[in-house]
Order: C-alpha cells, then sequence, then structure tokens
C-alpha cells in the first residue's frame, strides 16, 4: 500500500469520525430542515394567489373560528345558527368537531396577549401548514419507534412532509379538519407505539391526551380506536402480547374514552356506537386473560384446561350473541359513512347523498399514484422489512399500513389516512436499501471499520442501487413540489386561466357574486343554491341559506333537488313554500368551467328523486344520455336549473365558429332559445357568468282565480263517521282562494 | 227539522257503511296476505265514501320482472304493517291496508287513470283523494306514488316502508324476522366456526411471519388495483376500441378498467418485490456458488427491471393524466404585477 492510498484512507476515516461525532447535529438540522420545508411547500397557494380561505369546508370553519373568537368558547359551545338549514337551523356546539376551531383560537389568543396583532383570517390560513411540521416531527418519532433508526426516522419525516395527498388538504387556507387531525393521528401512534416499547403508564396518558385533540377535531378518530383494539387482538391471537402492551391498552382505552365523551358531538357514541365496539370487547378480552392468567396460580392443571375449554366457547358465544342481539334490536346504529368502508356497495345503494360527494368515492389505481408515487411502490419494502423480525411496534406499522391500503381503496379521502403509512413503510424500506448499499460502499472503502462480511451486496452494484434511489427520491420531491404548486394550490374560489400571450388571468366570479349578494340583497334574505356552495354563501355574503355541506338533513337537501329538478312553476311553489328570495346556479357554460350545476344537476335529480319518487333519472336523459341540445327531454329543458343556467345564453357567442348559444363544457348549442322567466328575474350574473343570482317574483295578481287548494295533502281529515255532505262543505271552508297558473 | 233527520239517517248508515268496508278488507288482508284488487274493488274501496281507511295499492304488470323481484319485500312491508296493528285504526291514525293490482284489459282504466305508463308503482290512497280538484289532481298524485324503475338503485323493504311510513304518518320499522336473525348469526357463527378450525389446524403457519407478508401483498395488490372502484361502477375488464380491438385501458384520469388496475397494480408492488429480491438476493443463493459476473449480471437486471416497470407505470399515467415530475417553479410564478391582481379581500 503506498503512503498516498494511505493517507487518502486515513482522511476517509477521519471524514468517517468526525461525521459519526456530528452525527445528531445533522439529525436534528434535517429534522429541522424537513418541518420548514414542509411549512413553505404548502405556501404556493398564498404566494400564487392570496391569503384566502379555500373551498367549502374551511369557510364554516373559519366562520366558526370567527364566532369563536368573538364570543368565546361557551357561546360556541350553545351557538344554534340560524343562518344555515333555513327554516331548521343548526345546532352548531353540539354538531361540530371543536378542535381545529379551539386551536386556531388559542393561537390568536396567546398572539394577542403577546401583543402580536394577528388577524384570525391569518391564523386559519397558516395553521395546517405549521402543523404538518408538527406532522413530520411526530413521523419522525414514529418511524424512530418502530425500528430505532433515525435514518428511517429522517426519510419517513420527509416523505410525510411533503406527501401530494397530505398536501392535498393542508395546503395554506385549507382550513379544514383534517389539517391538524393527521397531526393528532400520527402523534397518537407515536405515543401509543412508545407506550408500548416502554410500558410506561405516563405515555399512556399521553397517548390518551392525544387520542382526545383527535377526536376533537376529526370524525376519523374511528380509524384509531379500532386499529388499535386489532393489534392487540393480532397480538394477542399469535401470542405476542405481554405487560407493556396490556398497559399500554388500558390505559389508552380507558382514558381515551372517558376522554371522548366529553366532545358533545361524541357523547355516549363513545359506548354504544358500533365503531367502537371493537374497543370495549378487547378491553373486556385482555382484562379477562389477565385475571385468568391470575388464577392459574392457584388451580391445577388438570382443570385449567377444562376451565379454559369452557371459558373461551362462553367468553366467544356469549360476544359473539351480544352483538348480534344488540345490532338486531337496533341498539347499536352503524353510520352511513363507516357502512361505506365496510360494505363499500352500501353507499351507491342506499345513500345517494354519500355516493355524490367526489371525494367518498373508490379510489382508482391512478389516484393512488397521483397521490402517493413512489412510496407506494417502495412500501412493500418497508413491509417486508417490518415481517422480516417482527416487533409490537413494527407489526403495528403493517397492520396500520395493510388496513390504511382497504380503507384508502375504499374511499378517496382516506387516502389521507393512508399517506403517512405509507410514507413510514416507504421511509423504512429505503433507509433499509441505502444501509445495505451504504454497508457494502463502506465495507469497501473503509474496510478496518466495516468489516467484509459475506452477503454483502457488490459495492458497485451498491452504488448502482444508490444512485437509482436517490434519483427516485429527488424525483418524488419534484412531482411533490408539482402537486403542491400546481395541483393542490387552487383556492378554488378564484380560479385562473392562461391566455395566448401567457399572461394569467384571475378568475375572480365567485367572490364577486357573493360580494354582490352581501351589499344589495336585505340582511334576512334567503338564498337557495345547491348544497355545495352553502358554507361560501353564509361565510363571505352573510346571507341565510337553505342547505350546506354538513349535509345532515337529506330530505331538506332533497327538497332543494326537487326545486332545481321541477319546472318553473313547480318550482316557484316549492320556493315560495321555503320562503326563498334568491336563487343561485353556478353556471360554466362560457368559460368551459366544467364544475358547474349543470354538470352536478343529475345528483340533484337522484337525491331529489331519493325522496320525492316522481323525480325519475330517466326523464332527464335525451336519447339515452344526459344532454342539454335539441334533444334533451322537456323535463330537462323545462327544469328549473335549466331554465335559470341558460336563460338569455343564445344571445351571446362563447366559442369562435360556433352558433350563438353554444356550451363550452357540454359542447353543444342549448336545445331551448329565446324563453322568458315568469317567476323568476334575473337579479345578478357575474361577469364570466360563473354565478348567476335570480329573484324569485312576487306572486302576480290575480290573473284567473279558481278554486284550488294548495295543500292538499295536508287537509286535517275529519273523523270518519262524518258524512260526505258535511266533509265537503267543510272542505270548502278550508279551500283557499289561490292563483290558477293553468291559464 | 226533516233536514235533520235526513242527516241523521245519513250519517248512521254511512257509520254502518265504514265500518262494513274496512271489515270486508281486514278480513281479505288477513286471509289473503295481501287483498287482490279489480278495478271493481278498487272503485268500490277507493274512490267510494265513506271509506276511513288507507290503502297502500302495488300496481304491477304481467311478465314485468322487477315487479316480482319487488313482490317480496312488499309482502314483507304488509307483514309488517299488519303486526304493528295498522289494520286497526287508532286514536289519530287510520287504518292501513294492502292491495295489488295487476295490469289487464278491464282494469286499464285504472292505470290510465293514475296515469301509470310503467310498472310496478307504489299508490297510496288516502280518503281525501276524493275530493282532490280536477286542476289539483295531477301534482296531488305525483306526492302518492311511485314509479319504480332501475334508476331508483336497489329497492328493498325499507325504501318501501319509508315511502309507506310518509305518507299514512305511521312509524312501522324494519324487523328483521326470526329466520333472517338465525340465519346471520348462523353464518356468522359457521365463519368463526370454520376460521377457529382453520386456525388450530394451521396454527405454526399462521404464526409465520412470512406468511403476513404474502397475505398482506395480496391485500396490497387488490386495492391498489382499485377493486371497489370496478365492482361500484361495474367495470369491465377489457373493453373494445372503435376499431373493434382489445381494450385494456381508459385514457381519462378518473376511469380504470379491470385489468388495467389489476396489471398497474401488480407493476407497482412488482418494483417493492425486486428491491425486496436485490437485497435479500445473497441470502437466498448462500448455498450456491456464484459467479461474481453472473452475480452482478443478475442484479444489473434487477435494477433494470425496477427502472423499466416504474417507467412504464408513469408512461400509463401521463396518458391518463398531467404529469409532469420534472417540475421547477417558473419565474414568472409570481402573482402578476400589482395592477392585474383582482382580488378583493373579506
Amino acid at each position: 500500500m503506498s503512503s498516498e492510498e494511505e493517507t487518502q484512507q486515513s482522511l476517509s476515516y477521519k471524514v468517517h469520525k468526525s461525521t459519526l461525532k456530528w452525527a445528531p447535529v445533522f439529525n436534528m438540522t434535517i429534522l429541522l430542515s424537513i418541518a420548514i420545508i414542509s411549512c413553505l411547500i404548502r405556501v404556493f397557494s398564498v404566494i400564487r394567489y392570496e391569503s384566502i380561505i379555500h373551498e367549502f369546508d374551511p369557510w364554516f370553519n373559519y366562520r366558526t373560528t370567527q364566532y369563536l373568537v368573538k364570543e368565546g368558547p361557551y357561546a360556541l359551545w350553545n351557538w344554534y345558527d340560524s343562518e344555515s338549514w333555513y327554516p331548521l337551523g343548526r345546532s352548531v356546539g353540539g354538531t361540530v368537531y371543536p378542535g381545529l376551531m379551539m386551536t386556531s383560537g388559542m393561537i390568536y389568543w396567546v398572539l394577542h396577549k403577546l401583543s402580536i396583532p394577528i388577524d384570525i383570517r391569518n391564523v386559519c390560513v397558516f395553521l395546517a401548514p405549521i402543523f404538518s411540521a408538527f406532522t413530520s416531527l411526530a413521523a419522525y418519532g414514529m418511524t424512530k419507534e418502530i425500528t430505532k433508526r433515525s435514518e428511517a426516522g429522517l426519510l419517513s419525516a420527509l416523505f410525510v412532509a411533503i406527501v401530494p395527498s397530505y398536501m392535498s388538504r393542508s395546503v395554506a387556507g385549507s382550513y379544514d379538519n383534517e389539517g391538524v387531525s393527521i397531526f393528532a393521528l400520527v402523534f397518537t401512534f407515536y405515543t401509543f407505539l412508545k407506550t408500548v416499547n416502554t410500558g410506561s403508564i405516563l405515555w399512556g396518558v399521553y397517548t390518551a391526551l392525544a387520542f382526545f385533540y383527535m377526536v376533537a377535531s376529526w370524525g376519523g378518530y374511528a380509524f384509531i380506536i379500532n386499529i388499535i383494539p386489532i393489534f392487540v387482538l393480532f397480538l394477542l391471537i399469535t401470542g405476542r402480547s405481554n405487560q407493556r402492551i396490556q398497559v399500554a391498552y388500558n390505559v389508552f382505552y380507558i382514558l381515551g374514552t372517558l376522554l371522548a365523551m366529553q366532545i358533545p358531538f361524541v357523547g355516549f357514541q363513545a359506548l354504544h356506537s358500533s365503531e367502537h365496539m371493537a374497543s370495549h370487547a378487547v378491553f373486556l378480552l385482555i382484562n379477562f386473560l389477565n385475571f385468568f392468567s391470575w388464577i392459574r396460580n392457584f388451580v391445577s392443571k388438570k382443570a385449567i384446561i377444562t376451565l379454559t375449554k369452557f371459558l373461551v366457547v362462553f367468553l366467544v358465544f356469549s360476544i359473539l350473541v351480544g352483538v348480534v342481539i344488540l345490532t338486531l334490536a337496533g341498539k347499536t346504529q352503524w353510520s352511513g359513512r363507516s357502512l361505506t368502508l365496510l360494505d363499500p356497495t352500501y353507499a351507491k345503494k342506499y345513500i345517494p347523498i354519500i355516493a355524490s360527494v367526489s371525494e367518498h368515492q373508490a379510489t382508482t389505481w391512478s389516484s393512488f399514484f397521483f397521490d402517493l408515487h413512489y412510496l407506494i411502490l417502495f412500501s412493500p419494502v418497508g413491509l417486508y422489512y417490518c415481517y422480516y423480525k417482527p416487533t409490537e411496534t413494527k407489526i403495528f406499522g403493517a397492520l396500520y399500513t395493510v388496513l390504511g391500503v382497504y380503507f384508502a381503496s375504499v374511499m378517496v379521502r382516506l387516502l389521507l389516512v393512508l399517506a403517512p403509512a405509507v410514507s413510514i413503510m416507504a421511509g423504512i424500506g429505503i433507509s433499509w436499501a441505502f444501509r445495505k448499499f451504504a454497508k457494502s460502499v463502506r465495507s469497501f472503502i473503509l474496510p478496518k471499520i466495516e468489516k467484509p462480511k459475506k452477503y454483502r451486496i457488490p459495492p458497485e452494484i451498491s452504488i448502482i442501487g444508490l444512485v437509482l434511489l436517490g434519483y427516485y427520491c429527488s424525483i418524488y420531491v419534484l412531482h411533490a413540489n408539482f402537486a403542491g404548486s400546481e395541483a393542490y394550490a387552487s383556492p378554488s374560489i378564484i380560479l385562473s386561466s392562461r391566455d395566448r400571450q401567457g399572461n394569467r388571468n384571475i378568475i375572480d366570479d365567485y367572490r364577486e357574486a357573493y360580494y354582490w349578494l352581501r351589499m344589495n340583497t336585505k340582511a334576512d334574505d334567503k338564498i337557495m343554491s345547491w348544497w355545495d356552495y352553502g358554507y361560501q354563501i353564509t361565510g363571505m355574503s352573510n346571507r341565510t341559506v337553505l342547505v350546506d355541506n354538513n349535509t345532515w338533513n337529506n330530505t331538506h337537501i332533497a327538497t332543494v333537488g326537487m326545486a332545481m329538478a321541477s319546472s318553473e312553476e313547480d318550482a316557484f311553489e316549492i320556493c315560495e313554500k321555503l320562503d326563498v328570495d334568491y336563487v343561485l346556479v353556478i353556471f360554466g357554460g362560457i368559460l368551459n368551467y366544467s364544475g358547474d350545476d349543470i354538470n352536478k344537476f343529475l345528483w340533484m335529480v337522484r337525491i331529489g328523486g331519493g325522496v320525492y319518487p316522481h323525480i325519475k333519472e330517466e326523464d332527464y336523459y335525451g336519447k339515452g344520455t344526459y344532454r342539454v341540445d335539441q334533444y334533451a327531454t322537456e323535463t330537462m329543458t323545462n327544469s328549473l336549473m335549466y331554465r335559470l343556467s341558460y336563460y338569455r345564453f343564445d344571445e351571446v357567442q362563447t366559442a369562435y365558429g360556433q352558433p350563438k348559444g353554444y356550451d363550452t363544457v357540454r359542447q353543444a348549442v342549448i336545445g331551448v332559445k329565446g324563453y322568458k322567466l315568469r317567476h323568476f328575474e334575473e337579479a345578478f350574473t357575474s361577469e364570466n357568468w360563473i354565478v348567476r343570482i335570480f329573484k324569485r317574483k312576487q306572486r302576480e295578481n290575480r290573473d284567473g282565480v279558481a278554486f284550488t287548494s294548495k295543500q292538499t295533502s295536508q287537509f286535517t281529515i275529519p273523523k270518519e263517521t262524518i258524512p260526505v255532505t258535511k266533509f265537503s262543505k267543510k272542505a270548502n271552508i278550508k279551500q283557499r282562494f289561490t292563483l290558477n297558473f293553468n291559464e | 227539522m226533516i233536514i235533520i233527520l235526513i242527516f241523521l239517517v245519513n250519517l248512521i248508515n254511512a257509520d254502518s257503511l265504514a265500518s262494513q268496508k274496512t271489515n270486508e278488507l281486514r278480513e281479505m288482508q288477513l286471509r289473503d296476505g295481501i287483498i287482490e284488487l279489480n278495478s271493481t274493488g278498487y272503485f268500490y274501496y277507493t274512490m267510494e265514501f265513506p271509506r276511513p281507511y288507507d290503502i297502500v295499492i302495488y300496481f304491477v304488470a304481467p311478465s314485468c320482472k322487477l315487479c316480482n323481484d319487488l313482490n317480496e319485500h312488499y309482502q314483507k312491508v304488509a307483514k309488517f304493517y299488519a303486526d304493528s296493528g295498522a289494520l286497526y285504526k287508532s286514536e289519530s291514525k287510520r287504518a292501513v291496508f294492502f292491495a295489488t293490482m295487476t295490469f289487464n284489459d278491464k282494469n286499464k282504466q285504472v292505470f290510465e287513470q293514475l296515469g301509470f305508463i310503467s310498472a310496478p308503482n307504489l299508490f297510496v290512497s288516502q280518503p281525501h283523494i276524493v275530493f282532490v280538484p280536477q286542476d289539483e289532481r295531477e301534482r296531488y298524485l305525483r306526492d302518492m306514488k311511485w314509479t319504480i324503475s332501475y334508476t331508483d338503485g336497489t329497492v328493498t323493504a325499507h325504501k318501501f316502508l319509508e315511502f309507506i311510513n310518509k305518507r299514512t304518518g305511521r312509524q312501522v320499522d324494519y324487523k328483521a324476522s326470526t329466520s333472517e336473525a338465525l340465519t346471520v348469526i348462523g353464518v356468522l357463527l359457521g365463519a368463526l366456526t370454520f376460521g377457529a378450525l382453520i386456525f388450530i389446524i394451521a396454527r405454526p403457519l399462521f404464526l409465520n411471519p412470512k406468511l403476513w407478508f404474502i397475505g398482506s401483498i395480496i391485500i396490497f395488490i387488490i386495492c391498489l388495483a382499485g377493486v371497489v372502484y370496478n365492482i361500484i361502477h361495474n367495470v369491465p375488464f377489457f373493453t373494445q376500441n372503435n376499431k373493434g380491438g382489445l381494450q385494456w385501458k381508459t385514457n381519462s384520469g378518473r376511469q380504470q378498467l379491470g385489468f388495467e388496475g389489476l396489471f398497474l397494480s401488480l407493476g407497482m408492488t412488482f418494483v417493492g418485490l425486486t428491491m425486496v429480491l436485490i437485497l435479500k438476493l445473497k441470502v437466498l443463493v448462500k448455498h450456491q456458488k456464484i459467479d461474481p459476473f453472473v452475480e452482478r449480471l443478475v442484479y444489473l437486471t434487477l435494477f433494470i427491471c425496477i427502472f423499466l416497470i416504474v417507467q412504464f407505470v408513469e408512461e400509463n399515467y401521463r396518458q391518463k393524466s398531467h404529469y409532469n415530475p420534472i417540475y421547477w417553479p417558473p419565474r414568472h410564478y409570481i402573482k402578476g404585477p400589482l395592477n392585474k391582481d383582482q382580488g378583493n379581500s373579506f
């Protein structure tokens, strides 16, 4: 060995040594940068648009938060919102997960106490990015609990920080429950695994507290309350249960359930809803087994065997019968959304309102690939690693991934729950591969430290492997960057387009229209629109709406759907009954904006038809397909939605070389032109026609008075003994003079 | 005086007729389960006063498949109603009877009157139908009838009950019969015993983490393939393209074909499995002596395999939707000049 080589070697040894020395510092620096990156990548929406609350649900959360900071927590608790679900109203305090609002309220109050006069809007806008930083830290901790390795933790933290699926729900402005609850989810798992590893009651208490935060912020807590019992059961079956597991589960279950009951929206559901059944059963089982093993010390071996047989049969049977009887008696209720998870075809059959929401659709392979990208490709490596030499925590990680993958395949939005699992698995897998490759390279360069072993991968192959994996990781980062800045940055109430010169145009029709409503209508006017826009109208226009995104009352939504699907005359009657002053429709025919009401119309028909069977979906199909052109059916062209959307549309030319009245979304010339509205008048149409608002006219003067009753179906029917003559007399008095519209 | 007398007689007559009709219907339903109406019966029991009861009528046509399929549910509902005491009037509610009418030339008139052009139909006939003025009639009937078709989705007894309850004002709930409950328990018990038996027989196998891995990967592949999506949307495995050839994938970003999902899911999982193979290859072949050159060739092939599969998956995704991973935010990536900013803050 020449002296030059020796010095080179000693240099590499030195580098190696000092790297080892500084490793913890590197570790922390990298983790910190990951946290910062996870914040920054989510701010594209503010840079490209502005600091504004996004989409639909966030507007409600924002409005509630405003109420909270203005009126205080107790007022929120008792808030009965009369501006939504007119005329029913909604008890917000009892039907909301307050975790998100409380969090931003806290931040707001603390900052104001520190004399930082930040606007509550900015707290709300930037809350999700900040929490995503916490999520990456929690993911680091969780991975470290699983593998005991920080490099796996760092990779997982990086992956989870920028995974597109999570980003879709947590960009700046996306002020939704998921923004904070994914952190709560990962943190709960982290503390739980910590308890499993240490068997410490204190960490068990932390788990329960983290779980409490999760319950307070998202309905997805059902995932935790099921996966942990399943995990414990799995360990019991495979004979891997021990004292630490018992401590972890008992503390988590008892405290967690008690704490969950403190949230008004959950309350006693924590005891009797089917989502919690697994946790009760496992709690009983684990303590029973514990008790049994204690008894074992006092009884002879033969007796024990008999006793075991008897007890196992008895226990299984009684649990089974108990559950079946409770279910049959209707004591436990499955909520529609949870049933969708167990029987994926349930929603399509029975609950159109759940099936209609795009985020409740089942997932295709392409959604998996776009939202999780290479993570989904490399998570089997992590799975293998976890199963190779399984420990309790590794089993938990693998179980979480497998269950998560199932849930995600049922509902697109549950990709969000899967995202941390897949990130952690891919992090574990890739770091394992990195480690193997690096070891082989190291044993080549530093043979003294890393002894060459028999099963090592050849070093030149390892370098190829390192390059390939490094390349894939960087592509993943770039893809996430793309997703964060292009795919998920749009606030969707502000749209942007690019013209031929490459200039960006902001399309601000929504806010224009909502502002118009705010300034030009009376404070107590009621606006009817499809439920998608309910939260935005109450949030931005401060006006009363009939239905909103809460969708708690299917019948009410169906009534609005029926109004939209009925003819103008019938719709007028319904609107009058419901006190509607304005009807708002979203129309994209001019701007080629495909998310408009005509495209959503079939869902209105379906949901309306679910409650009012006289609305038949097939009546809206012309020549077998859904269309708006000359072949559209009469029912379709007479419907209020059609009439309002295409009112005066035949006066404008929308596309070059096409006649007037050409709908750019449906790519067809509309079927009915030049019609007049009788009971509605156009009040406002936004710049690009995206929002059109129509005022309901007052009932016309009597022109053909007829002897008609308005609500025959709601007659009080006299006692059956009353003979015909008397009945009809009474009926005559009851009948009212109303207008006859059948001229 | 005479008028009052006539009135009283009328009253008593009507009273007796009413209870007579009610009794007749009740007897018929108790005997047959569901009353068969012909057109005479229809007019007598529903259109002639007095009629102090509601009649739910299920209008069917001969050789109508959907009618027959739903008949079973309808009978169940009738039974639920009868069991809950709806055959007798209660304080505020009228008695409810269940009847059926099959389309034929003689009762054509009834179908026409009610505006039925297809079958099956469910109709809740209430006493005040007689008084509905002609121009209100259409709207009234619309509320009371339900023309069932395939677009109504899966119609079950639950849906029938919901429809009828809303109109009769009664709250009759679905009750699983004892046999149904027993079936559920039986199936559950059977499954459980079966599972337990298998577990006891193959216990060592189940405790083997390798089996867990295989199981997990199978679940992984199935879920990734979007099998749930395929089931819900009834997606075929293959279709024909417009040239008549076999088509195995769609270009629409939100849709997929059965084979497409499975194939790409297999591909994606295969990447991970190949990686595992690379990492474990040495251990797998530890007993064989392999030429170093061949060994490196095998490794290289596996890497190329990974690379090509990833390429393939990306290529397929690119055809479905916009995909541009080599992306860097461009320079103009700012809001634009201030005067272009149309935003107004609330």
